[in-house]
């Protein structure tokens, strides 16, 4: 075997927080070859991110390097100084980022951005790299590089911006590419374009790629061999097809087992629990207390990575790694499947009906006031009781402001929407009160909705008070709710920083379900979690909306998500509205050629036929 | 471009002065008709604080002497200084000059003091340099200006230094010398402040742009970090800087009326003072105005030079 | 060791530093004006014509003023009509910059642009310079200086406060009270304020700083405190007369001011940092 372009061998690295070491990656080992692509795939706090930006040489002030090492053709990088750094940087090594709106500097145009790095490293003269610029825009699919080699970034869009990343990464030809979440604040089709480009221009350049993402289907997309990390423990590695279909790790597989399927409707199953951040975790197994097979020795023995046959590419860090039993660990506690769509019966009760529903914004004081922004136009739709209607759209659709419409909190709204038969824009103070109490509403980030001054009893109890529910009521039927949320009268008296991002959403979720509405208005709450703790809420929300007999109006971005609990879509871009219908024959046959492209662009990858590298 | 924003920034600032020339009056005014007894004292019969009110304009009913005073303003009459009786016009002018030099001269040093040191305390943030800056900085903001003043003439201007005069003012068109020597004390003392200030906005602002994604783009391109700071960190940074410096002189003209107290120098802080002391209404508001004309027409500039380095203001 | 990158945490011994120091300044200011309205070393306004413009000595730790006042006595005297100012102003301040930013921040739209426009040109001239235009409306003395500083610190508080509590009315838990149907007042009150409270604190003990320097600059153009009695600008102003004769009259209250000046920014800025460092250690 060639001897490896990059070696990371033993690296542990830790965080000072507050006077304390808070460990972040244990004993983390993975050589890169020449042209290979291996994908990084991890939830937060997983440190996939820490050990991308080790290899740089550039790691937040307060990160302490404990052990380890990182060669680069025999060079320690992490030991170089600053000198031989900058020739490597850029040169050999090259980074694409996360955020493409704030990576590229906004003072400078996009080309000479680029420009400046052929001339650091390739001895360019000025008219030299600006031609050479130019062929690397065109070489990342840019139509008119003269036009964008000369705009400013906050005059490109966010996936030109990225190409423009990319164009930049590329522009040396280095030895290897260190993406970092390279498509995750891109739009699900931009996302889908992006993908596409790194694996052609991969095949055409041969550069090795160390690609991290927590999209599993992103990864699945483009490496040869994937890495699984988890809480600061590399629990599996191997070829992408071995880890996809033949996974030997109760982790990956719960996480395989936690990815909705945009192809049809299979029981997604939630990990129990949150990643551990005890700094001692590192003397067991991470992932022992939510692991369904966990026996005496996880908690007490840290398991080596151990070769799954037939041969040592594949290896996985578990104690149980070559026994039949974690193949029945997740099926032991599979959920019921989600029931199936229910297609809309004719004469189902209405609950919801809006029509001709638009908004606008208007900008700028009278005498400058600009045209007015319309964020909605004419956006009619209905919603039988207990239903579930997905509203579908990348950002800047108007999704999350038709949200806040029904509610009656955008003040430039228009149109009607009529809830129990009842004009919502009509109500009077008491019709408007009862309104209140029956149609709530989660959000995306469960930090921000939560006020940190207040304990989740408060949080939940306060609609209730609301209500003028007595107080000793109150805190029974708190206590039911958080129940059937899944979380126990201990955490009465917490408050929203002692909670994790899934605990967090459970209290929001609480707090709608408290008053025992008929409409729940979910606004992409899945979004901000961990893909196996968005399994578990998915479940959760099935469940409760058994108990409850309530209808859920399901605003997503994320198709396969939708795919897993809606019973009708409703497709929206620009504010208007592009196709609805009842979710199976919308997603087998699309009409509406906005919504091929969106069902088209989800990165699948499935679990059998996988082919690692080139699925699709 | 840049320009297109220009139409709507004047209008705002126009918009301000006028209701800020409405404050103005409002303050001015909250003690009816006791401008007359303030210049003609508690003993004075009523014929005549009637005969003064008449002639001032006090008997008018308050929007009408708002009215003929702002308009007066705008077509250049200030009205008529009740204390000296001359016209507030010239007297306002001349000052309004001598307070300007001072100004300028203080922001000029400033800048060149503490954008400097801001910027290496940035770089070399918690640097034991760093700590020193920032330290002087914290002091420098805390002194009050009436202490600062007396220990500088203390320092330079009495026995055994005496270099520079502790008070007084020479024209530079009678001595371009004496101008300069009755100008050095003022201005330190006003530098002083003005440096502690600006330092730290520059230090904060050089650090934010330390401390972004650009940044490490550019360091991670394997720039070498002297490019990183010119090419990439400064021009950024220099936008808020500017921006900075103009409120700074809003901010100046408040230490102003002190240090030209402690100096003796004629200018806009003294001649308001003397004003406030002996109720002299019309000077009082001429002078309010123009010093909140001052700082919008700064703050005017510092948009319009913000908005020429910074490409997501100039096109958008 | 890797090389030092991102956001760095300034130096935390420094840091602390400040924040104790800037502590022990204010609690030490707070303390002298306290003794001095018990206890002074000599009546305040004795005068002894004998002893004027002494050195400092055993009998008079501060020396004496050209009557022949105790320094000394005077400045422990003069400490409360100062902190007095400091804090009286700025607690008007805040009574009117409060409550006016949580309305603005809830209602946005016309309100607020109307209400922005007004602090805009209110900020527009000097604090000081406002001040004397309040001073010239309500006359010379203590109260007005009071009246006069609060009234020109409300500008900036309510700037302040408006864009803290903006950034807290988008945070999704307001819009959650509002889709809940709760009372514009609990919104403001309840959900709002409870979480604005760190930088309202530090922007107050930085304009108690403000407020006290601001009220001795009054006092020294003999606009604030009225002789008979004295606060330390009246003093500092009278021993400037005399600076070319001696400069001991001067020491007392110029180190007083400074020091209790510096010691609440120190306070204010350091808890600013401490603040800061909490809230980026929670979003790690």
């Amino acid at each position: 075997m060639p001897e490896p372009l990059l070696e990371i061998d033993g690296l542990s690295i830790s965080f000072r927080v507050g006077g304390r070491r808070m460990p972040a990656l244990a004993e983390f080992s993975l050589a890169i070859h020449a042209g290979e692509v291996v994908g990084l795939v991890g939830e937060s706090g997983s440190g996939k991110s820490t050990a991308l930006f080790a290899v740089m040489n550039y790691l937040p002030e307060n990160a302490v390097v404990e052990r380890g090492s990182i060669r680069y053709r025999g060079i320690d990088l992490l030991s170089a100084d600053r000198a031989t750094l900058d020739g490597l940087r850029g040169r050999r090594l090259a980074m694409v980022y996360q955020d493409p709106g704030t990576a590229l500097n906004p003072a400078i145009i996009a080309g000479d951005q680029i420009a400046e790095v052929l001339r650091r490293h390739l001895g360019f003269d000025e008219a030299g790299a600006r031609q050479r610029t130019k062929e690397l825009l065109r070489l990342v699919e840019i139509e008119d590089p003269d036009r964008v080699y000369r705009s400013y970034p906050h005059q490109l869009s966010g996936g030109m911006r990225q190409r423009v990343m990319i164009a930049m990464a590329l522009s040396c030809e280095p030895d290897l590419l260190l993406m970092d979440e390279p498509t995750t604040a891109l739009d699900v089709i931009v996302q889908a374009h992006v993908l596409d480009l790194v694996r052609s221009l991969q095949r055409k350049l041969r550069s090795a790629i160390l690609f991290v993402s927590h999209n599993l289907g992103a990864v699945a997309a483009i490496a040869h061999r994937i890495g699984v990390l988890y809480a600061g423990e590399l629990m599996e590695l191997g070829p992408a097809v071995r880890i996809l279909g033949k996974s030997r790790n109760p982790y990956t597989l719960g996480l395989l087992a936690a990815v909705p399927r945009i192809a049809g409707r299979e029981a997604v199953q939630g990990i129990p629990g949150a990643a551990s951040r005890d700094p001692q975790r590192f003397g067991r197994c991470v992932f022992a207390e939510r692991c369904p097979s966990a026996e005496a020795i996880c908690l007490a023995e840290r398991p080596r990575l151990l070769a799954v046959p037939p041969d040592a590419a594949q290896r996985s860090r578990c104690h149980f790694a070559n026994d039949p039993k974690i193949d029945r660990a997740w099926s032991q506690g599979a959920a019921a499947p989600t029931p199936s769509a229910q297609p809309r019966s004719a004469g189902a009760d209405l609950l919801l009906e809006v029509a001709g529903l638009s908004v606008e914004y208007r900008q700028g004081f009278r005498l400058f006031a600009r045209p007015a922004l319309r964020a909605l136009r004419n956006v009619s739709f209905r919603l039988p009781r207990e239903r579930v209607l997905a509203i579908v759209g990348e950002s800047g659709s108007g999704k999350s402001t038709l949200a806040r419409a029904i509610l009656r909190l955008e003040p430039g709204a228009s149109g009607r929407v009529l809830f129990e038969g009842a004009d919502v824009f009509a109500l009077d103070a008491a019709g408007l009160r009862r309104f209140r109490r029956k149609a709530q509403i989660v959000f995306q980030n469960p930090t921000s909705s939560l006020n940190p001054q207040r304990s989740v009893f408060e949080l939940v109890a306060r609609p209730l008070a609301l209500a003028a529910v007595p107080r000793r009521e109150q805190r029974d039927r708190v206590r039911a709710v958080l129940a059937a949320v899944g979380l126990g009268d201990l955490y009465l008296d917490r408050y929203p920083r002692q909670l994790s991002g899934g605990e967090k959403q459970r209290v929001a979720l609480a707090r709608a379900f408290v008053t025992e509405p008929l409409l729940v208005i979910l606004d992409e709450p899945t979004t901000a979690l961990d893909v196996s703790v968005q399994a578990a809420v998915l479940e959760l929300l099935a469940k409760e909306k058994e108990r409850l007999r309530c209808a859920y109006l399901f605003i997503s971005h994320d198709l396969a998500v939708v795919r897993q609990i809606a019973d009708e879509v409703l497709v929206l871009r620009h504010g208007t509205v592009q196709e609805s219908g009842p979710i199976e024959p919308l997603f087998e046959a699309p009409a509406n050629a906005y919504t091929r492209a969106l069902i088209a662009a989800v990165p699948s990858f499935s679990t059998d036929r996988a082919t690692g590298g080139s699925p699709r | 471009m840049a320009l297109a924003l220009l139409p709507r920034r004047i209008f705002y600032g126009l918009v301000s002065l006028a209701i800020l020339s409405v404050i103005i009056f409002v303050c001015t005014h909250l003690l009816p008709g006791d401008a007359a007894t303030a210049i003609l004292g508690e003993g004075a019969t009523p014929a005549a604080l009637a005969a003064l009110r008449a002639r001032l304009g006090l008997d008018q009913p308050a929007p009408l002497q708002f009215a003929h005073w702002l308009g007066g303003v705008l077509t250049g009459d200030f009205g008529v200084s009740t204390t000296l009786n001359q016209p507030a016009g010239p007297i306002i002018a001349e000052r309004f000059l001598n307070s300007m030099a001072l100004a300028l001269v203080t922001i000029f040093c400033a800048a060149a003091i503490a954008i400097p040191l801001g910027v290496v305390a940035a770089v070399r943030r918690g640097s034991r340099l760093d700590g020193t800056i920032l330290t002087a900085s914290y002091v420098g903001i805390s002194i009050p200006d009436f202490v600062l003043g007396p220990v500088l003439i203390l320092l330079f201007a009495v026995p055994p230094l005496a270099l520079f005069p502790s008070s007084g003012f020479v024209a530079f068109a009678a001595s371009p010398a004496g101008w300069i020597a009755h100008l050095v004390l003022p201005v330190a003392a006003l530098t002083v402040v003005l440096t502690a200030h600006l330092m730290r906005q520059t230090r904060s602002g050089m650090l934010d742009v330390l401390n972004s994604d650009y940044v490490r783009t550019a360091r991670l391109k394997g720039l070498p970090e002297r490019l990183v700071l010119w090419r990439h960190a400064l021009r950024n940074a220099l936008g808020t800087t500017l921006a900075v410096l103009a409120l700074d002189l809003g901010y100046l003209m408040g230490s102003i009326v002190i240090i030209e107290e402690i100096f003796a120098y004629p200018g806009l802080g003294r001649l308001i003072v003397y004003a406030v002391a002996n109720r002299d209404i019309p000077l009082v508001e001429d002078v309010a105005l123009v010093i909140g004309t001052v700082y919008v027409a700064a703050n005017l500039v510092a948009d319009i030079a913000h908005a020429m380095l910074d490409p997501r203001l100039a096109r958008p | 060791m890797t090389e030092l990158t991102a956001a760095a945490p300034p130096a935390r011994r420094q840091r602390n530093a400040y924040l104790a120091l800037g502590l022990a300044l204010t609690l030490a200011a707070i303390a002298a004006a306290a003794l001095g309205l018990l206890y002074t070393p000599y009546p305040p306004a004795r005068i002894d014509l004998l002893h004027p413009l002494a050195r400092p000595s055993l009998g008079h730790l501060l020396g004496t003023d050209r009557y022949g006042r105790d320094v000394l006595s005077r400045v422990l005297a003069g400490g409360w009509r100062s902190l007095t100012l400091g804090f009286g102003a700025t607690g008007l301040g805040l009574a009117i910059g409060l409550p006016v930013a949580l309305a603005t921040a809830y209602y946005r739209g016309a309100v607020d642009q109307i209400v922005m426009r007004f602090v805009d040109a209110l900020l527009s001239i000097p604090t000081l310079v406002f001040a004397l235009l309040i001073i010239v409306g309500l006359g010379p003395g203590q109260a007005q200086a009071i009246v006069a500083l609060g009234v020109a610190a409300a500008p900036k508080f309510v700037r302040i406060v408006r864009s803290a509590a903006l950034s807290a009315a988008s945070e999704d838990y307001v819009t959650a009270a509002k889709a809940r149907g709760e009372r514009a007042l609990y919104v403001q009150y309840g959900e709002v304020l409870p979480n604005i409270w760190p930088p309202v604190i530090v922007e107050a003990s930085v304009n108690i700083g403000f407020a006290l320097m601001g009220g001795a600059a009054l006092s020294y153009l003999g606009l604030g405190t009225q002789p008979p009695f004295a606060d330390w600008g009246v003093m500092i102003n009278e021993a400037q007369k005399q600076i070319s004769v001696t400069f001991w009259p001067l020491l007392g209250p110029a180190l007083a001011i400074s020091l209790s000046i510096i010691g609440f920014n120190l306070f204010g800025e350091g808890l600013r940092d401490r603040l800061h460092l909490r809230a980026a250690l929670a979003d790690a």
